[in-house]
């Protein structure tokens, strides 16, 4: 497995807070990875520390399987907070500036670039006077020169309307497509679900779970989870009294039942006349939106 | 680097900063030539009244060095006055200084410098292509001056140079002279801002070192006997504008110059190294 971004152990620390907090983070090559956290979580920090804006306290990184992280840099685009234009230029000024800043010898990207994100019209109008929108996308555009195998976008879709969040998620999902790995920190959980085929969930600096797509959909699955003292006997009970049920029989004596999750006081019911000790027996399964606050939260408590 | 300079040329000649100072020089030059013009055209006796220090008139008064000798003209020639524009050191540093602080400033006050260090370029390269086309920068809005100096003074004066061979190699020594350390100063306040990281904060610092810090180091210079004045820009520059100038001020300017340039680019290599960019 090709891994386009690792990272080991990773901390940052400011006067003695950690804000990233030994972090093991895995990015596969391919994948589109939702980073979801909080305000405050270390998304940013982290992208930072990738970047080589910030230097970690602690850790390391590997980028493409290698630790010469100035040559591999090359090969990554991003955008990180705010857009990072020069005011006084305009978006095809700005784009010639990049250009030769990263060498690029075509002639025709900047005209390719501008009519990809929609600033093909803007002509004389300095990057000052452009909506945040406008600068959004600007970045982005820049982020994309060079052709980039790695995309890293801090909140991308910040400032934009809804079509503009439709477009964007549509070139996202295009650039991947090529095969860009692309790493998107975001809020807006709902947008995140839409692309995203992994997820890397941050609270208070450290990596509380990683999951790929296909996991979290099994996590968020509605079910009846029973823990008994008999698993195949219990499975027999609710088979005969309840006919073709959809389950699974996890370690430590507990079931998932994925059908009749309406009738859990009946299944609570044959199970005890069944002669089974039900030690607990509950409708576990949630939103997407929930799943997560739930995630971020629950480590704050412990 | 090569990708940092060419990036970083097409910045300097897109963006104000540069026509904006170097129109500032050149209206400091203009007022300049227009006051000797019309020093020169006064008659006698308002002339010594000025030496007198009395109020010539309303508006913007003028006085005159109780040393200097009247019966000469202010603007002599276009070489006298490109002579004379260099050797106003203060002015010219000043707003050396403040395109310094915007030029270089402006990176971090608009994050663009985060664009350089996030493409891998190493910091030690982002740094010295900044002291490059600061050095460039300050070139080019000084030769634009001294060239329209000697326009202006040429045209005023009615005459192109005044001065015999070895006047004229004084005065090519001055300029050349007043070139490296302009240059060196451009070193200097790029360190200044790379390690403070902020236009406005940079601009008042700036004008302080310009302003303040050669009266503070002579102050120590004459309390503690600590030779600051061997070290000092302005001081071997003065020593290289004497008509009696030896080749050792100039080897010294020369070391000056190498100096400060190299020390201020090693020191903002390892200050912007360990910097977090924001």
């Amino acid at each position: 497995m090709e891994y386009v971004l690792q990272t080991n152990n990773l901390t940052k620390s400011y006067a003695g807070k950690c804000v990233v907090d030994h972090v093991n983070m895995n990015i596969k090559r391919g994948d589109i990875y939702g980073f979801v956290g909080k305000n405050g979580a270390g998304k940013t920090t982290l992208i930072r520390m990738v970047a080589g804006l910030a230097l970690p306290t602690q850790g390391d990184i590997k980028l493409f399987g290698s630790k010469e992280l100035s040559e591999q840099r090359r090969r990554i685009g991003t955008t990180i907070e705010n857009p990072a234009l020069y005011p006084h230029m305009t978006a095809r000024q700005n784009l010639e500036y990049y250009v030769r800043l990263y060498g690029i010898p075509e002639k025709d990207v900047i005209d390719n670039l501008l009519k990809l994100v929609g600033l093909e019209n803007t002509n004389k109008k300095k990057s000052k006077n452009f909506s945040l929108g406008m600068k959004q996308r600007l970045a982005i555009a820049i982020a994309l020169l060079g052709n980039p195998d790695f995309l890293m976008l801090d909140e991308p879709t910040n400032g934009l309307d809804p079509f503009g969040i439709k477009e964007m998620r549509e070139l996202l999902l295009e650039l991947n497509k090529k095969g860009i790995t692309i790493l998107i920190s975001s809020h807006i959980l709902g947008e995140l679900s839409k692309i995203a085929t992994a997820y890397g969930i941050i609270n208070n600096g450290v990596l509380v779970d990683e999951f790929n797509k296909n996991e979290l959909m099994e996590r968020c699955k509605r079910c009846i989870k029973i823990k008994v003292d008999d698993t195949k006997k219990a499975i027999a009970i609710i088979e005969d009294k309840f006919g073709t049920v959809e389950y699974d029989v996890l370690p430590d004596d507990r079931i998932r039942l994925f059908s009749h999750i309406n009738k859990v006081s009946d299944v609570n019911k044959q199970l005890v006349l069944g002669d089974i000790a039900v030690e607990s027996i509950r409708v576990v399964g949630q939103d997407l939106e929930g799943y997560f606050v739930e995630l971020m939260e629950g480590k704050n408590n412990d | 680097m090569i990708n940092l300079l060419r990036a970083d040329f097409y910045k300097l000649f897109h963006t104000r900063v540069l026509y904006v100072c170097t129109f500032v020089l050149l209206c400091y030059v203009g007022i300049v030539a227009a006051a000797f013009y019309s020093l020169d055209h006064m008659p006698q006796e308002k002339k010594e009244m000025l030496q007198a220090g009395n109020q010539a008139g309303e508006g913007v008064s003028l006085t005159v060095d109780d040393e200097t000798d009247l019966s000469e003209q202010f603007l002599q020639s276009g070489t006298q006055f490109v002579g004379g524009v260099i050797e106003e050191i203060g002015v010219i540093v000043m707003i050396i200084g403040i395109m310094i602080a915007i030029l270089v400033g402006g990176e971090f006050k608009e994050r663009t410098i985060k664009s350089m260090v996030a493409k891998g370029y190493k910091r030690e390269h982002i740094v010295i292509t900044k002291v490059i086309v600061s050095a460039i920068a300050t070139i080019i809005m000084v030769t634009c001056a001294a060239l329209v100096a000697f326009l202006v003074g040429s045209v005023l004066s009615g005459n192109v140079n005044n001065y015999n061979n070895s006047e004229l190699l004084a005065k090519a020594r001055c300029i050349l002279g007043g070139l490296a350390i302009f240059v060196a100063f451009s070193s200097l306040f790029t360190l200044i801002v790379i390690a403070i990281r902020n236009v406005e904060i940079s601009v008042v610092l700036n004008m302080i070192i310009i302003m303040m810090l050669p009266n503070i180091l002579g102050v120590i210079e004459s309390t503690w006997k600590i030779p600051f004045s061997k070290i000092q820009l302005t001081e071997g520059f003065n020593k290289v504008i004497q008509s009696n100038a030896s080749i050792v001020n100039m080897v010294h300017l020369g070391i000056l110059f190498v100096g400060y340039v190299i020390i201020s680019t090693i020191v903002a290599c390892l200050v912007f190294k360990r910097a977090d960019v924001k």
